[in-house]
């Protein structure tokens, strides 16, 4: 792999965040030469996503299917007004060029599933987990920890947001959490776009600092926050000895 | 003995307020617990909490004074524990 060094450009692009202690040039580089795979560019991936590109992760790749739709626009912030039907990925791939035109944006017009996820995911750093459904998410934890890629899995309903980072090998993956799906959950949930935008940024930071290895991640923690009453509390989570997916046999190199 | 509960969002709107304390016999564990709020609230909280055979739903999380309860079922509670029933929530 070819290691990319920070040019006068990026020193001038970046140079507020690179103030940031801990952080740095270094830091910074570490961003350069990531990878990083959005899955799902809607109210929560979309500000990812935008947070991810604007400190300047070196290749991002989108996965979605579907094009706009009115309903989306309450929350889907890389889509305009005028992009209603047409393909959403390609018009958050064209959101993010303009806002960073240094790095690379891969658009893949299609959701993640058991027969994309190897091979999608094999091909980056890191997973910011931002999809709706729960089978696309286990498919996704599964074959993170399969192939070793740490993911950020994100989730909200009305007001309140959840946000962990699973570390394979080392902390709790989403399945210890949750053995099986909530069978009450359906496809349309309440939420706002300041919702859902929050819990992006949030997710977007927990890529940065792990990637670029400052700050203290929510490695085997879980945040739960509160808009409704504005309260926000961090649980400690346990890895599940005889979990189906991150269980020791499971995990592979 | 007395726990404090706190309800997660789906819970807190069906049951009308976010945490309350309940008294509860000396070794009752996670599960009674459940039992307990489930008979005291009944219909749409009962059914959000246990299934047909009285076990725990599915995509519940129970946190125990900030920990990750494994095994709900055995887990033994405290006077003075502070029991958070979060669900399973999606992105989107």
């Amino acid at each position: 792999m070819v290691y990319h060094s920070l040019t006068d450009a990026d020193r001038a692009r970046y140079e507020w965040q690179m103030s940031v202690d801990q952080f740095g040039e270094s830091g910074q580089a570490k961003l350069k030469n990531a990878s990083v795979l959005v899955s799902r560019v809607g109210g929560l991936g979309g500000p990812a996503a935008y947070e991810l590109a604007a400190a300047g992760i070196g290749r991002i790749v989108l996965a979605h299917a579907g094009n706009t739709k009115p309903s989306d626009l309450n929350r889907q912030l890389l889509v305009t007004d005028a992009s209603v039907g047409s393909p959403r990925v390609a018009t958050a791939a064209r959101r993010l060029a303009e806002l960073n035109p240094d790095i690379v944006v891969e658009a893949i017009p299609q959701n993640m599933s058991r027969e994309n996820a190897d091979e999608i995911i094999s091909g980056v750093d890191l997973v910011v987990d931002c999809a709706p459904l729960f089978d696309e998410r286990y498919t996704m934890n599964s074959a993170a920890v399969r192939l070793g890629k740490p993911i950020v899995e994100c989730g909200m309903y009305d007001l309140e947001a959840h946000l962990m980072l699973v570390v394979p090998g080392e902390t709790p993956c989403l399945a210890c959490l949750y053995p099986d799906p909530p069978a009450w959950w359906q496809r349309r949930f309440p939420v706002f776009g300041a919702v859902s935008g929050s819990l992006g940024c949030l997710a977007a930071m927990e890529a940065i600092k792990h990637i670029a290895g400052f700050g203290e991640t929510l490695a085997g923690r879980l945040l739960v926050y509160d808009l409704r009453q504005m309260t926000f509390r961090i649980v400690k989570l346990a890895r599940r000895a005889g979990c189906t997916v991150c269980g020791e046999r499971q995990i592979g190199p | 003995m007395r726990v404090q509960v706190q309800y997660a969002n789906r819970f807190a709107a069906t049951i009308g307020f976010a945490n309350e304390t309940i008294d509860i016999k000396p070794e009752t564990d996670i599960a009674g617990l459940m039992r307990t709020i489930a008979a005291k609230y009944g219909g749409e909280v009962s059914q959000q909490l246990l299934n047909e055979a009285e076990t725990l739903q599915l995509g519940l999380l129970i946190c125990v004074n900030d920990q990750q309860i494994l095994d709900p079922s055995t887990h033994k509670l405290n006077n003075g524990d502070e029991v958070l029933i979060l669900t399973a929530v999606s992105g989107g």
